[in-house]
């Protein structure tokens, strides 16, 4: 038998599968790389594994219905995602909810968005090889999940906004469940430097990897914190400002670097910001009533509705056409997640797989977002 | 620049273009084969500068198609929402606005696979979400799927 020589000196591009069943995916998102060696060429995400036709749902459901179908998409921040329906819908109605139903629908978008971003720091710190980082940062979710259980009894896809208001009022209990949090949180979140920002490997294997040119983070539509580590000031709570946003102080959190390491610190900040507007607001919360009575059938005015949201990654809208049916004309969800995908073979080309990991984990994707 | 300075600045532009308005925003109206030419001025003109497109949605209104783009301005932070009526049902194209903006990529190629609009000049048209042997185009008002879509009523 004759065996081949095989040129060495020769190097060829090939391509290698990543998902949909690999671990730093978060989800089945599969990536098609296309390698030189270790370098990255190009990636090309394949999408769609959990693709629910939700807007196509939509338009065979009521506005309520609607509100229950916006958790499933972007889970991680689903009180934000009802919250840009209730607004879409509250905005066609002309209707104007009390100022106690503001006050805790910011309060709980924050809760939110803080449980959401701990989530993604444990998540993050595993896939860069820290199992410690996944325990501590699942410890402080779990304290915000519970404090959502007693509120309205559900844990992660909470359904707690409706149009006009609130599906229950506030425990009596929940301004002392946020405050313990907060006392617990504060002293927590220097621990999440110590554990991994000031951490020489970890900062090794972010710092300088992954960049994303403002221009770039524009033309792709990047939004969130992602979008201004790279100096894209695109917060919608400053630029349009919603419910009681426009009521307490807070810093856009904006970097320039524009790498992982850049991304990675604007969510470590931007989770002490969302501590500052809860103290704001919890010791402020306005007496009152908790929704405004809706009529049992909405029927929007004929026309169309945009309303933007800052979720925990980025930009949500929801853009409803109404032809004054009681089911929406058509109903598309501009979800964060979809866009920040987009870049992402922008960012990941001449970076290493290793790299790669670091960046969709910096991107923090959340895949039923993108697939809705 | 406020609302009534664009909508003067925009009515001299673009003279044949109709125009409509909510609460919200201004509306511009254009046929689809003025779409690349339209959106190239929307953004290289100094007074407009629309460099970022948040949204992009397909509409089947029955007899016609139409494509919204919601567009801002990062340097002057007004907003447009345009419209590109696409008349022909039977087979319906735009020209791609993927070399304008990069976030039209995906978003053409889901409105490809979602309403069977062509998007001539596109770098990559192929299905997004659905599987690749998906027959019909899903989002269309006269889809018909007796499997897959239960009707409650």
């Amino acid at each position: 038998m004759k065996i081949e020589a095989i040129d060495t000196s020769e190097t060829k591009e090939y391509f290698i599968n990543m998902g949909p069943q690999h671990p730093s995916t978060h989800g089945v998102l599969r990536l098609l790389l296309t390698l030189e060696g270790e370098i990255i060429k190009n990636v090309e995400p394949h999408i769609g594994y959990v693709h629910r036709a939700i807007e196509k749902m939509c338009e065979k459901s009521s506005f309520q219905q609607i509100i229950h179908l916006t958790d499933r998409l972007d889970y991680l921040s689903c009180h934000m995602n009802n919250e840009a329906v209730c607004l879409a819908v509250e905005q066609g109605l002309e209707m104007d909810v009390p100022e106690r139903v503001k006050v805790i629908r910011t309060i709980i978008d924050e809760l939110n968005r803080i449980s959401s971003h701990t989530l993604w720091w444990g998540v993050m710190g595993m896939d860069m090889g820290a199992i410690t980082s996944f325990l501590y940062g699942f410890r402080e979710h779990e304290m915000i999940t519970e404090i959502f259980e007693e509120t309205c009894g559900a844990r992660l896809t909470m359904s707690y906004n409706v149009p006009g208001g609130l599906m229950f009022d506030i425990p009596p209990n929940f301004q002392k469940m946020v405050k313990d949090f907060l006392f617990h949180f504060k002293k927590k979140l220097p621990e999440y430097d110590t554990l991994l920002s000031n951490n020489i490997i970890f900062t090794e294997r972010t710092k300088g990897i992954g960049y994303l040119s403002k221009e770039n983070a524009i033309a792709f539509g990047v939004t969130g914190p992602s979008a201004r580590a790279s100096g894209f000031a695109c917060d919608v709570r400053k630029l349009k400002p919603y419910s009681a946003y426009h009521k307490v102080n807070f810093k856009e959190i904006i970097f320039t670097e524009g790498d992982c390491f850049a991304r990675y610190k604007a969510r470590i900040d931007e989770m002490w910001e969302s501590v500052s507007i809860i103290e704001q607001l919890i010791d402020n919360i306005p007496e009152g009533d908790y929704f405004v009575k809706t009529k049992a059938v909405i029927k929007l005015p004929v026309g169309e509705y945009y309303q933007s949201v800052e979720s925990a990654r980025g930009e949500f809208g929801v853009y409803i056409v109404s032809d004054n049916k009681k089911n929406p004309y058509r109903v598309k969800f501009r979800s964060p997640g979809f866009a920040n995908l987009s870049a992402l073979n922008k960012i990941a080309q001449g970076c290493k797989i290793a790299d790669l990991v670091a960046i969709m984990s910096t991107l923090d994707l959340v895949i039923p977002d993108i697939d809705r | 620049m406020d609302r009534e300075a664009l909508k003067n600045k925009l009515i001299e532009v673009f003279p044949n273009a109709s125009f409509s308005e909510n609460k919200q925003f201004i509306i511009l109206t254009t046929t689809s084969d003025k779409i690349t030419e339209v959106v190239e001025t929307l953004k290289n003109n100094i007074d407009f500068r629309f460099d970022y497109m948040f949204c992009i949605t397909g509409e089947d209104w029955l007899n016609y198609f139409i494509i919204t783009y919601h567009l801002r301005s990062t340097h002057l932070g007004h907003e447009l929402v345009l419209k590109a009526k696409i008349e022909n049902r039977e087979k319906p194209e735009i020209e791609t606005l993927s070399h304008l903006y990069s976030t039209a990529e995906l978003n053409e190629r889901e409105i490809f696979e979602m309403y069977g609009i062509h998007f001539l000049h596109h770098p990559d048209l192929r299905k997004l979400l659905l599987p690749d042997e998906w027959e019909g185009f899903p989002m269309r008002k006269d889809y018909y799927d007796p499997i897959h879509i239960v009707e409650l009523e």
